[in-house]
Formats: structure tokens, C-alpha cells, sequence
């Protein structure tokens, strides 16, 4: 497999990209933007994105989906079909997508927006906006902070130490280094 | 892709190591492979996808070269030079880094967080969102580098130096920061707090 990120200075996030060794079918993993920048990315690999996934419903992570399916016919899934104006299978953490060779595991990780998931691929979690390093997503209430962080808890914090993230925002990071230096997660967890 | 396996060894959870099915402390001769990885290095004008974790490096060059997805984690870096090189999604978290140079090297999305940096030289360098988090920085230079939305939150620093770097989002919320030099930087636009994070 091979793994890309790729960075839009439009809303300031990141996407991912994962493909196969060869030419062949990729998924992308959120569509903040979809510009010639990541256009060139995936036809200079060869690759079609067959899949996309969304971590969750932010303008942020789906402006570019419209731009996208004008060019591939990719299937789009995410957590709430109901919050994006395209055709979205819906996945939960008891129905993970189909994404062909490439398995997903879903985590189910509300607190920034009701529709938040994480996702896990060998020793990979692409958290959306949940964790970035040293620091969570933003809440606008107290609930759903501590929505956040019960999520965090439970669903990211139990996971192998190891486990490389990759979020929406900002660089990349490990969970060994958010455990310790994240100060949300040190003061409030 | 990174390149992640599981150590052989039963009940160990490490990832095992580029080129042997263990992990670093299931290895028979870690010095000798310390050295075949050296050589494994200079020999590669691109290196990608190795998991090189805790693997110990001294006084190697490896300027001008391109470092794509890999992993350096927990390794011991003495006297070795990236000079210009391009480093893209590389983890080199919670390593010691003592008199290495980055002097006008190209970091993206590199993670030095948990690090022990001293008398380290990142002049001159693009270092874009690159996560310093939790880093011990010690006379270290950063100066006349592009830091955009790079994080330093929770990090230490030491008798650094960020004169005339573009610090654009960049974020050192909860840092303890003394004796650091932002002369000719544009500091209004990083994010600072005083609280200092407990460890």
C-alpha cells in the first residue's frame, strides 16, 4: 500500500490518500478541497479513489466532494447519510466500509460534531477532528466536551500505544505522545 | 505506506524492525544492526517506508537525501547530518537528537515530539506542521526558517533560536520558553500562553 497527505491552505486540513502498490483503486479519506495540487497527487500515482470517507460533516472535510464526483465515481461514506446533499452509505463501528482490499475498522468518537468517527487501518488512526496534536477538537458546549473526551477515553486512548495519527488538522502524531503531552488529555482525562 | 508488522516474539506488541521480524529489543546484536542500517542509509539517495525504531546513528551523513514514512521513534541520533535534505512523514518522537544538523533541510509533516534536541541545527529550513510537542529543545537553531503550523505546545525550550523565522501558526501554548531568541519574527501570529503544562 502506498499513503499520502495532502494539506489545503483553503480551510486548513488535511486529506489522505491510500492506495495500492500498483495502479488501482485509492481511498481518500476526507475531501476538504479537491484541487489541481491533489488531482496531480492521485493521476501521477495512477490511482482512481474509488472510496471516499469522511470523518465527519464539516465544510472543513467536504468541500471538495462535489469537485471530486464530476471526475470519479467514488462511493462516499460516512456517519450521518443525512448531512451531506450527496448519495453517502452510512457506517457506524458495527458496519465498516467496503473499501475493497483496504479494512477499516470505525470509531464512533462524537463531541465535535454528532456525526465525528475515527478510522483504523494497521496501526493507523485517522482522527478528523477528534485529537490533533496537543489538542481536541472544539466544542461549543460543556456537554459536548465532555462528550469529546468520554469519547477519547474510550474509544481512542484504549488503543495500542504505537497507533500512528494522522488528524484533520495540523501534523501528524502518535498516541504515546498525545497520552503525554496532549494538556487536554493530561488535565481532564 | 508505513511499514508496520508485529514483532515475532510471542505476547511482544513492538513493531518489528525494517529487514528482521523482531523488534529492537528482541534483536540478537543490535550493534550490528545499528551498522548494517548505517551503511543501508548512506547508500540510498531515497529512503521510504522503514521502520528504524531505536536504532542508534552516530556521525553519519545524510545530507541531500529524501526520508519519506519513516520511523526513527525512541532512536539515538548523534552527529548526523540531513543537511538539505527532504523529509516528508517521518517519525523521529521521543529520540535524543545531540549536534544534529537540518541546515536548510525541507521537513513536512515530521514528528520530533518527545525528543531531546540539543545543540541541533535546523537553519535556514522549511519545517511545515511539524510536531515539537513535548520536545526538550537545548541550544538549538531554528533561525531564518519557515515554521508554518508547526506545534511546540507543552514543549521546552532552552537557549533556542527563532530569529527571522515566519511563525505562522505556530503554536506554543503551554511551552516553557527561557532564554529563547524571536528577534525579526513574526510572533503575533504564532500562539503563546504562559501556563506551563505538568508533567
Amino acid at each position: 500500500m502506498r499513503f499520502f497527505s495532502y494539506f489545503s491552505v483553503l480551510h486548513f486540513s488535511n486529506c489522505y490518500l491510500i492506495g495500492p502498490d500498483g495502479p488501482g483503486d485509492a481511498v481518500l479519506i476526507d475531501a476538504g478541497v479537491f484541487d489541481e495540487g491533489l488531482l496531480k497527487l492521485i493521476e501521477n500515482n495512477n490511482f482512481y479513489v474509488r472510496w471516499v470517507l469522511i470523518t465527519h460533516a464539516h465544510h472543513g472535510h467536504i468541500h471538495g466532494l462535489q469537485t471530486l464526483q464530476k471526475i470519479y465515481q467514488a462511493g462516499i461514506f460516512a456517519f450521518d447519510a443525512e448531512r451531506l446533499e450527496t448519495p453517502v452509505q452510512p457506517i457506524s463501528e458495527g458496519k465498516s466500509p467496503a473499501c475493497g482490499r483496504f479494512s477499516f475498522q470505525v470509531l464512533e468518537t462524537p463531541g465535535h460534531s454528532n456525526d465525528s468517527v475515527c478510522f483504523l487501518i494497521d496501526g493507523m488512526l485517522f482522527t478528523g477532528d477528534t485529537l490533533s496534536a496537543g489538542s481536541v477538537g472544539r466544542t461549543a458546549t460543556g456537554y459536548e466536551r465532555a462528550l469529546l473526551l468520554s469519547s477519547l477515553r474510550k474509544k481512542v486512548l484504549s488503543l495500542k500505544q504505537d497507533v500512528l495519527i494522522f488528524p484533520g488538522h495540523g501534523p501528524p502524531t502518535r498516541l504515546a505522545i498525545e497520552r503525554r503531552f496532549n494538556p487536554y488529555l493530561a488535565e481532564k482525562l | 505506506m508505513f511499514t508496520l508488522q508485529i514483532c515475532s516474539v510471542e505476547e511482544c506488541n513492538n513493531w518489528a524492525l525494517h529487514q528482521r521480524d523482531v523488534c529492537r529489543t528482541h534483536l540478537s546484536d543490535p550493534k550490528s544492526y545499528d551498522r548494517e542500517i548505517a551503511a543501508l542509509l548512506s547508500g540510498s539517495a531515497a529512503i521510504a517506508d522503514l521502520n528504524l525504531s531505536s536504532v542508534a546513528l552516530k556521525d553519519l551523513d545524510l545530507s541531500g537525501k529524501s526520508i519519506e514514512r519513516c520511523i526513527f521513534s525512541q532512536s539515538d541520533l548523534r552527529g548526523v547530518r540531513f543537511a538539505h535534505s527532504r523529509i516528508r512523514l517521518v517519525y523521529f518522537d521521543f529520540s535524543v537528537l545531540e549536534n544534529c544538523s537540518f541546515q536548510g533541510a525541507k521537513l513536512y509533516n515530521v514528528v520530533l515530539a518527545g525528543a531531546r534536541i540539543e545543540k541541533s541545527d535546523f537553519s535556514g529550513s522549511d519545517i511545515i506542521r511539524c510536531n515539537f510537542c513535548g520536545s526538550q529543545c537545548r541550544e538549538t537553531r531554528f533561525d531564518e526558517s519557515d515554521l508554518y503550523a508547526s506545534r511546540f505546545i507543552a514543549s521546552n525550550l532552552n537557549r533556542v533560536g527563532f530569529k527571522d523565522c515566519n511563525l505562522k501558526q505556530v503554536r506554543f501554548e503551554h511551552a516553557q520558553i527561557s532564554e529563547t531568541d524571536f528577534r525579526y519574527s513574526n510572533t503575533e501570529d504564532a500562539f503563546f500562553e504562559k501556563k506551563a503544562h505538568k508533567l
